[in-house]
């Protein structure tokens, strides 16, 4: 009898197995038909989209639509769920256009990655996709330049801030649109200012008081430093943010010659790398190295009183520690004048050989040149590379004031043909000075000759 | 030794004309059956291999054709740093994590040799490290070798002693490394292990008459014996060693963090053909390495009839 239940069991299994592989592989060949002619009659698919859209398409489920895959490396956290919303109202207010959003995974930086190269020489290219733009220029030839198109449908650079426009072009070439951009600006934990006597609302202005609050702000137990009142390079302390705050200039446009040992810089890095001196490079890197992130993140655990961050640690910061008693100013500057920023941000690309460019461009257009698509940058904090967008976002948020007001003084990074070596090699170039390879200088020569050879190589491989 | 019969006995009871045409039936079938795993091979291996020949000698980015530009990448690699830098941390790397896998290995394989009760649960314990994938180990590692919070400082603190940074400091984050491969080294005991009982009992019982002790048997019997085996996991070890890629990719996000320290031939060549769209040069460092394997490989073949002792030679 037991066996007998047992088997029957079993049997009731298999069929149910069967008939969920007929199902499962009936919608595969569905599926299989409809990307292989790209577009389809809605009514094929009611289990594809989900409710809502297919209410506000009721009309529409005769028109034939066109499916676009998009590309972004965001799944999880603010920047996931606007990623999640954009498409969402796209395709809600988009009758014939249909985005699929893929969550593909860079390797190494975070701008393009290895598999886009490969679905464009295997002639299998995503439809658009999102990529940080410093990296973009040594793409070009795997990308679909958009200058034609633009200018087509009027879209020009006075409606985007300077730094996202001309990040997003190389020699006169549209490689993208500009979708977003992050500032930094200093973080401080008001509540340690207190307690070291210092006024929470007289951030330090110049480089002098940021190093002696630095100093009063730290606090040991015995050896080993409990808390320190900043580290330079921790966050977004880059070579970038302090070479620029230094007023250094990192490209030539004249020459097209990087000059990372600009002197400037070169100040920049001593006094980033003299600061771990009088630390103690092993007390920083044993902090440093023991750091988390998210809610362990040092700032926001009250570990570290300073940092040099950007603007999406305010949603962190709201989500882990809603309570941090902070302010945010300039990243301060040799002299206590000239605040800039280090601004980043994405672009939104169209690979080369898309089947459907004009699905592509209308996407891309919606995300980066409408009001609708950018306001959406609101849900991770970052802002929109259209200025007035911000202004419309933010303008009620007190803690993105400095960020706003700096904003339209940002620097990029420049737009070249090496753009992921010259990020790789700048950001260890403040490890490999700390560790004893070389003086600043002698470093930031290494870097600028070993770019502009590679970029020098470049160019003659595109004539 | 004795000759095994095998292929004797077979011929014996089959008529030689008979064996032809079953032969060339049997090896058709082989061939039908083997053609799926051939054609991928050479698709997916042998065209990729000699195509990459080519562009060692082109500047090429993957998606605009190839510039033949002849011996540029090779004469550029020479005076590429981060090149040089790459060889000294790979051979650093080879030079300590192989013979140190050997030892450790035999000593453990020695070990759980044994009989002892509990054996199967020890072989057991000593291989799983391997099934962990390698991203999830090197984030192990990482909680474990944390300067201030990881387990192995703590436990050093209790002794005494102050924990060095670990991954934090470039003269001990290759150390830290061989140490996390030494974890996975699983594999090579597995070998080391098939070895051991593939070792006759009579030499051992011999010379426990002849009153020879423990050590003595190991060193005068099981080791002479184990060298086909040590050989074949010291070659596999250093071309593995050599190629070492995914943990320190994944521990540093291909960086290559802190000075340096950490970056490996193979990253800097995935990073030149994935990330600086210079496959051509990444096919040129892929041939320089192919080569230095190779030649290595070589040398050990050929010092190979110096120390290995296959049973059956005289």
């Amino acid at each position: 009898m037991r066996m007998n239940g047992k088997s029957r069991v079993l049997s009731l299994c298999l069929a149910a197995v069967l008939v969920l592989s007929i199902i499962v592989l009936a919608g595969c060949g569905n599926q299989q038909n409809t990307s292989d002619s790209n577009t389809t009659a809605e009514s094929n698919k009611p289990e594809k989209t989900g409710d809502k859209s297919n209410a506000g398409n009721a009309q529409a489920t005769k028109e034939a639509k066109t499916r676009i895959v998009f590309w972004h490396n965001w799944s999880t956290g603010p920047s996931g769920e606007s990623m999640d919303k954009s498409v969402e109202e796209f395709n809600k207010s988009h009758d014939n256009i249909v985005v699929e959003p893929l969550f593909v995974a860079t390797d190494g930086g975070d701008s393009i990655t290895s598999k886009l190269l490969t679905a464009v020489a295997g002639g299998t290219p995503p439809d658009a996709m999102l990529s940080s733009r410093y990296g973009i220029a040594e793409y070009m030839d795997a990308l679909t330049i958009l200058d034609d198109l633009a200018e087509r449908d009027n879209i020009n650079q006075d409606m985007f801030y300077e730094w996202a426009w001309e990040e997003a072009t190389y020699e006169g070439q549209l490689l993208g649109l500009p979708y977003d951009g992050t500032a930094r600006a200093l973080f401080y934990n008001k509540d340690h200012f207190k307690e070291a006597g210092l006024d929470p609302e007289k951030p330090p202005m110049n480089i002098t008081e940021l190093e002696e609050y630095a100093k009063k702000l730290s606090v040991r137990d015995g050896d080993m430093y409990t808390r320190f009142g900043l580290i330079p390079w921790y966050g977004e302390g880059w070579l970038y943010s302090w070479g620029w705050a230094f007023g250094g200039e990192f490209y030539d446009e004249a020459t097209g010659k990087v000059t990372a040992n600009d002197p400037k810089i070169v100040e920049a890095l001593t006094w980033m790398t003299d600061f771990a001196e009088q630390f103690g490079f092993q007390n920083i890197t044993s902090f440093t190295s023991s750091a988390g992130s998210d809610a362990m993140n040092p700032f926001i655990a009250g570990q570290l009183s300073m940092m040099i961050t950007g603007n999406w640690m305010i949603s962190q910061i709201d989500q882990y520690n809603p309570d941090l008693n902070y302010g945010i100013s300039y990243i301060p500057t040799p002299n206590g004048e000239n605040f800039t920023t280090y601004v980043g941000g994405r672009a939104l690309i169209i690979p080369k050989g898309v089947k459907n460019l004009e699905a592509s461009w209308e996407f891309v257009k919606w995300m980066c040149a409408s009001e609708e698509g950018q306001s959406l940058k609101k849900i991770t904090k970052e802002f929109a590379a259209m200025p007035e967008v911000n202004t419309k976002i933010y303008g009620d948020d007190a803690r993105q004031d400095i960020f706003l007001e700096v904003l339209p003084n940002g620097r990029h990074r420049p737009v070249i043909l090496a753009g992921n070596m010259m990020w790789d090699e700048l950001a260890k170039a403040p490890d490999l000075v700390m560790n004893k390879q070389g003086t600043p200088k002698e470093v930031l020569d290494g870097i600028t000759e070993k770019i502009n050879s590679e970029i020098q190589k470049k160019k003659e491989q595109m004539k | 030794m004795i000759q095994l019969p095998v292929k004797d006995s077979v011929g014996k009871w089959m008529k030689p004309h008979l064996l032809d045409g079953i032969e060339s039936k049997r090896a058709k079938y082989g061939y039908i059956f083997a053609l799926p795993w051939i054609i991928g091979l050479l698709i997916f291996y042998a065209y990729p291999l000699v195509s990459s020949v080519y562009y060692s000698f082109t500047k090429y980015n993957v998606v605009s054709p190839a510039h033949w530009v002849g011996l540029d990448n090779y004469v550029q690699l020479f005076g590429d740093q981060t090149f040089w830098t790459g060889i000294r941390n790979t051979i650093f790397y080879a030079l300590i994590s192989v013979p140190l896998s050997v030892i450790l290995g035999i000593f453990l394989a020695i070990l759980l040799n044994t009989s002892i009760r509990g054996q199967g649960i020890f072989r057991t314990v000593f291989f799983i490290p391997t099934l962990v994938p390698v991203v999830a180990t090197s984030i192990i590692w990482q909680w474990l070798l944390n300067p201030q919070f990881g387990l192995i400082n703590q436990l050093l603190a209790m002794v005494g002693i102050t924990g060095p940074p670990w991954l934090g400091d470039p003269d001990w984050s290759k150390p830290s490394l061989i140490l996390m491969a030494q974890w996975g080294i699983g594999h090579s005991i597995i070998i080391y292990l098939a070895g051991l009982q593939d070792i006759s009992k009579d030499y051992s019982d011999a010379a426990s008459v002849d009153g020879a002790s423990g050590l003595r048997k190991v060193w005068s019997i099981t080791l002479p014996l184990l060298t086909p085996v040590i050989f074949f996991n010291m070659v596999m070890g250093i071309i593995n060693a050599l190629q070492v890629f995914t943990l320190p990719y994944a521990l540093t996000y291909g960086t290559g963090n802190p000075a340096n320290s950490l970056l490996f031939y193979s990253m800097y060549l995935y990073n030149n053909a994935f990330k600086y769209m210079n496959m051509g040069y990444a096919s040129a460092m892929a041939w320089i390495l192919f080569i230095v394997i190779m030649a290595i490989t070589l040398i050990l073949f050929r010092s190979s009839n110096r120390w290995v002792y296959y049973s059956g030679d005289e």
